[in-house]
């Protein structure tokens, strides 16, 4: 959800501080200045994944294990935008392959050291995206949706000057984004594209 | 005096803001914050993917990507995940190459380097990665490179940080530089740009995308994207689309061809005579791609991804002209 008021750049606003001096400045003016940098927040999310196929029927990753949710791929660690409430950008995501058995994906946002955990529970967590079983030879996206991150945070070391200088940290919750098959027929699933990407929240 | 730059995004009261009351110093502290949250936040340089590359030992690679950052980081991170039980060396355009050891079972590296200046131009990065002769194959399953986030802005033309300490109560509006209102309304001007993504296989004519055919043939298929929303009607982005090519001889030329599913358009890069030596070309795709849906809970406009009008481009690539191979390294695409 849009937290500006007109959901989008309102035209006309200077940004040369020098054209603030010395007149009676409008509200509407400080109203788009306002707005303006709302919408620049709720737009500032990115683009975690994007990852595609080269091909309809090959490439891609497979599992190496039957019977149990296994890793495929893993990406990141990286810090995610946090909100105006404290928990994270919420991420929309979307996975897919090809299997030639009965196989599902999972995708999920995984706070570091929740993977395991999170990715292989019985029931696909809040965080994780899970696909219905599917059995086809061909590369296409099985499931899309968007998940919420519980905010843990952790220190995180940044510099804050060129050249390595002013050492510092910050609070940042850091995530994996991962991609695990599952199949009860040794490497029948395949894990072939993901995406991520922030997305303020509703 | 600083212009610290808050962990978690303030949202300005734009009620507070009406005409014939006082507004708040609060208003235009938590505006101040969220001008610095915006501009100290770094961007995805490149998303993280997957190259699908397995090397064997005693071989280098070297991934190219292009980019234009915002211009605030001094530092960038490069995100791995790789596969092998082997010794490697990461180099990338600043710094010093790195060593590591990595393992069958899988393995997250990072390596960072520390930007000696701060740049908004059009540029390219490269990460290369050397594996040692005595190592097994490695699986390079992913890359990323993202801009680590600032914690206090400078407050000069480049960062634009807005002071802080202007904005508390009792002291006085200000027009100066980078302090009060004249400073909030300043840090509009910060450059943001997205990038949506950047997928480089090695420049390496064994490792790249390579044809000798004159008809078109698949190099990414069903890429998703949504560019960002930039006005309140708005409901496609412009895409500007680089690739790095080049030719077997001097008179082959190609085309990279891409298709927005959403709307059956195409635009196409004709890359004439590249000659035998990589280079950049680019094309924009200007008000077709859609862009976020902010009303939807995942910001796809419909809901979701997989709904009957895929939100996603098909790039392929062909020869076009001579009797040579076409090689495609990397292709990238970024908001403009």
């Amino acid at each position: 959800m849009s937290t500006s008021n007109s959901g989008g750049f309102i035209l006309g606003v200077d940004t040369t501080f020098s054209s603030y001096g010395n007149r009676p400045v409008r509200t509407s003016e400080w109203q788009s200045i306002a707005n303006n940098l709302n919408h620049l927040a709720d737009e500032r999310s990115r683009v975690l994944v994007c990852w595609s196929p080269r091909s309809t029927t090959t490439g891609g990753y497979t599992i190496k294990v039957s019977g149990a949710w296994t890793r495929l791929m893993s990406f990141g660690p990286f810090p995610l935008l946090v909100g105006a409430d404290g928990t994270p950008y919420p991420v929309r995501l979307a996975v897919g392959g090809r299997s030639t058995a009965s196989s599902q994906l999972r995708i999920g946002v995984c706070v570091l050291g929740a993977a395991d955990a999170d990715m292989s529970a019985t029931t696909a967590p809040a965080n994780v995206l899970e696909s219905a079983a599917f059995n086809n030879a061909t590369n296409l996206w099985r499931v899309d949706g968007g998940v919420t991150v519980d905010p843990v945070f952790q220190d995180y070391g940044i510099v804050n000057a060129l050249s390595g200088a002013t050492p510092s940290t910050v609070a940042a919750v850091l995530v994996t984004v991962e991609v695990w098959g599952k199949s009860a027929t040794g490497s029948a699933c395949v894990a072939t594209q993901a995406y991520a990407a922030e997305q303020v929240a509703l | 005096m600083t212009a610290t730059v808050p962990a978690a995004r303030p949202v300005v009261q734009q009620a507070d803001v009406v005409s014939g009351q006082a507004v708040r110093a609060r208003t235009w502290l938590d505006a101040g914050e969220l001008a610095n949250w915006c501009s100290g936040n770094g961007e995805y340089l490149v998303p993280a993917y997957s190259p699908e590359q397995t090397m064997a030992a005693n071989k280098t690679f070297v991934f190219r990507f292009r980019v234009t950052p915002p211009g605030r980081a001094v530092r960038r991170v490069w995100q791995l995940y790789l596969e092998g039980n082997c010794a490697i060396t990461l180099d990338g355009n600043v710094g010093p190459s790195a060593d590591y050891i990595t393992d069958s079972g899988g393995t997250w590296v990072r390596y960072v380097e520390d930007l000696t200046a701060k740049s908004a131009t059009l540029q390219e990065i490269s990460l290369s990665i050397a594996n040692a002769t005595s190592s097994g194959s490695l699986i390079v399953k992913s890359i990323c490179c993202y801009e680590d986030p600032r914690i206090v802005l400078d407050k000069d033309a480049t960062d634009l940080g807005v002071e802080l300490t202007s904005l508390a109560v009792r002291e006085p509006i200000q027009e100066n530089q980078y302090t009060s209102l004249g400073g909030i309304a300043a840090a509009l001007a910060a450059e943001q740009r997205r990038q949506y993504f950047n997928v480089a296989r090695p420049d390496d004519i064994a490792e790249c995308w390579a044809t000798t055919s004159g008809t078109f043939g698949i190099m990414l298929d069903e890429v998703p994207i949504l560019t960002r929303k930039l006005y309140p009607a708005s409901t496609t982005g412009n895409v500007r689309f680089a690739a790095l090519c080049k030719a077997s001889d001097a008179t082959t030329d190609g085309e990279i061809r891409v298709t927005n599913n959403a709307t059956a358009n195409t635009v196409t890069l004709t890359v004439n005579n590249p000659g035998t030596s990589w280079g950049w070309y680019t094309i924009d795709f200007a008000s077709d791609i859609l862009c976020e849906d902010l009303t939807e809970g995942t910001g796809w406009p419909d809901g979701a991804l997989l709904t009957s009008v895929a939100k996603t481009l098909d790039i392929d690539f062909r020869v076009s002209g001579g009797a040579g191979t076409f090689y495609v390294a990397t292709i990238a695409a970024i908001e403009y």
